[in-house]
């Protein structure tokens, strides 16, 4: 919960700070930058609360392997440090 | 144009040098030794062939206009809602790369230097910094890159004389006797880092102030970078041995603990260690840049210094949720990253060319049955 509260915190403080400087632009320049923001906190929040996500590079290989695999495993058989 | 700053084509090339060796000089030594063995030096010679065709290839998406970046190309080749769906998986792509090298970082850090800091915070102290430069514009990274050049590239060059002496040939023999289908099977693996990664340039290329000397420093900094990859994995190689390269995940680091020449020469690897974060610094930066760029023109900012901030926070949690640990993460470089890297770093570029090619001939045919008719 501290952790949670002081990603808020520390949240408000960079929006305060940063907002600022967008005060001379568009109103879709800050509407977007609040969007933004607000996912990225989202998501830090998500992970403060250790909510699990698949990893990137299991997305990746998800797609890929298909195509990859027999590239892959023939790559894998010259490894020098292979368990046989 | 969102971005107003010029640079010329010395500051490119610095740029380019910085980015080719980024990352890929933790990486590249330890992936092709484990693959190729003693022979992963022809491997990385033969990558950096490849690297120079690739950016031949990227030197003619720029060719289709010289004005515009990739995000405007992609909109002036393929239309403006087909480009706008193709830059968001570019943008994806660019973030995906840019959490990456900042788990690199991270990684060895928490491993080698910084053992009981958490990670997070060392990737805040990056992303900060990269920040910083992304808000000050491009002119201000590459004027930034000018200052630190000379350091990263010289501790790198020291770093290889001074190992030299240790150097045992015996190490990288037989040549291309054993294993020789593994050096050529290990080429793709390579080419993942940086040479796909480079077609990120293509959103920094058209800022640079002459064209025709732009197109040229890419071809000298990706010679320049490729030169000094080829040296450190063959000093890792002769002075490491194939074996110990593949089974350190950082052997350019351990090489930098090799350096052992008058008494109050030793134990300097930190020194070594600290020219390749500058590196690894820009390349960060640049992908942070690029990003922020692509951002901008997809929701049709005012400037690239808009969502940078936002930005920087969602890049910390790209590198934490990469990989569950760094074994995982190497598996990933050897052999997933290549497709998905070359999927932007080759596919596309092709795909654009084509496609300008056709749209170029169909224009042509329709100007010619107009002519016809009146």
């Amino acid at each position: 919960m501290f952790k949670a509260f002081s990603v808020l915190l520390g949240a408000g403080l960079v929006f305060i700070l940063d907002y600022r400087s967008l005060k001379a632009n568009k109103k879709w320049d800050r509407r977007v930058y609040i969007v933004i923001f607000a996912i990225s906190l989202g998501v830090w929040m998500l992970y403060i609360f250790n909510v699990q996500f698949p990893y990137v590079i299991q997305v990746v290989e998800k797609i890929y392997n298909p195509i990859f695999d027999s590239f892959n495993q023939k790559l894998e058989q010259k490894q020098s440090f292979r368990v046989h | 144009m969102i971005e107003k700053g010029k640079i010329d084509a010395r500051q490119f090339t610095i740029l380019v040098v910085m980015y080719t060796l980024g990352t890929s000089i933790i990486a590249i030594p330890s992936t092709t030794a484990s693959y190729a063995q003693e022979n992963a030096w022809i491997t990385v010679l033969l990558t950096s062939l490849i690297g120079l065709l690739i950016v031949f290839l990227l030197n003619q998406v720029n060719k289709i206009n010289h004005h515009k970046n990739i995000f405007e190309l992609f909109e002036y080749v393929f239309g403006k809602w087909v480009g706008k769906g193709i830059t968001v998986f570019f943008l994806l792509f660019v973030f995906i790369v840019a959490g990456k090298n900042l788990r690199q970082i991270g990684d060895f850090m928490t491993t080698h230097v910084l053992v009981e800091t958490p990670i997070q915070v060392i990737m805040l102290i990056f992303v900060l910094t990269s920040l910083y430069g992304v808000k000050l514009g491009l002119e201000v990274i590459s004027r930034t890159g000018e200052i630190f050049f000379p350091y990263a590239f010289f501790s790198l060059v020291l770093m290889i004389i001074f190992v030299a002496p240790q150097a045992e040939f015996k190490n990288i023999q037989p040549i291309m006797v054993n294993n020789t289908e593994g050096a050529f099977l290990t080429i793709f693996p390579t080419l993942g880092t940086p040479y796909f990664e480079l077609v990120v340039f293509l959103a920094i290329l058209p800022y640079v102030n002459r064209i025709g000397p732009g197109k040229k420093s890419f071809y000298i900094g990706v010679g320049i970078g490729s030169l000094l990859l080829f040296a450190v994995t063959l000093m890792s190689l002769l002075v490491l041995g194939p074996d110990f390269s593949a089974r350190n995940v950082y052997p350019t680091y351990i090489l930098g603990k090799k350096i052992s020449g008058v008494q109050f020469l030793e134990r300097i690897e930190i020194l070594v260690a600290i020219a390749w974060f500058f590196t690894i610094f820009f390349k960060i930066t640049i992908n942070f840049y690029v990003l922020s760029l692509g951002m901008s023109h997809l929701f049709n900012l005012k400037t690239t210094k808009v969502l940078s901030t936002p930005l920087a926070f969602l890049l910390i949690i790209a590198g934490l949720y990469l990989a569950p640990n760094l074994i995982a993460y190497q598996n990933f470089l050897a052999h997933d990253l290549a497709p998905f890297a070359g999927t932007f770093g080759i596919l596309l570029p092709f795909i654009l060319i084509l496609t300008a090619r056709l749209r170029k001939i169909n224009k042509k045919k329709k100007k010619r049955r107009k002519n016809k008719r009146f």
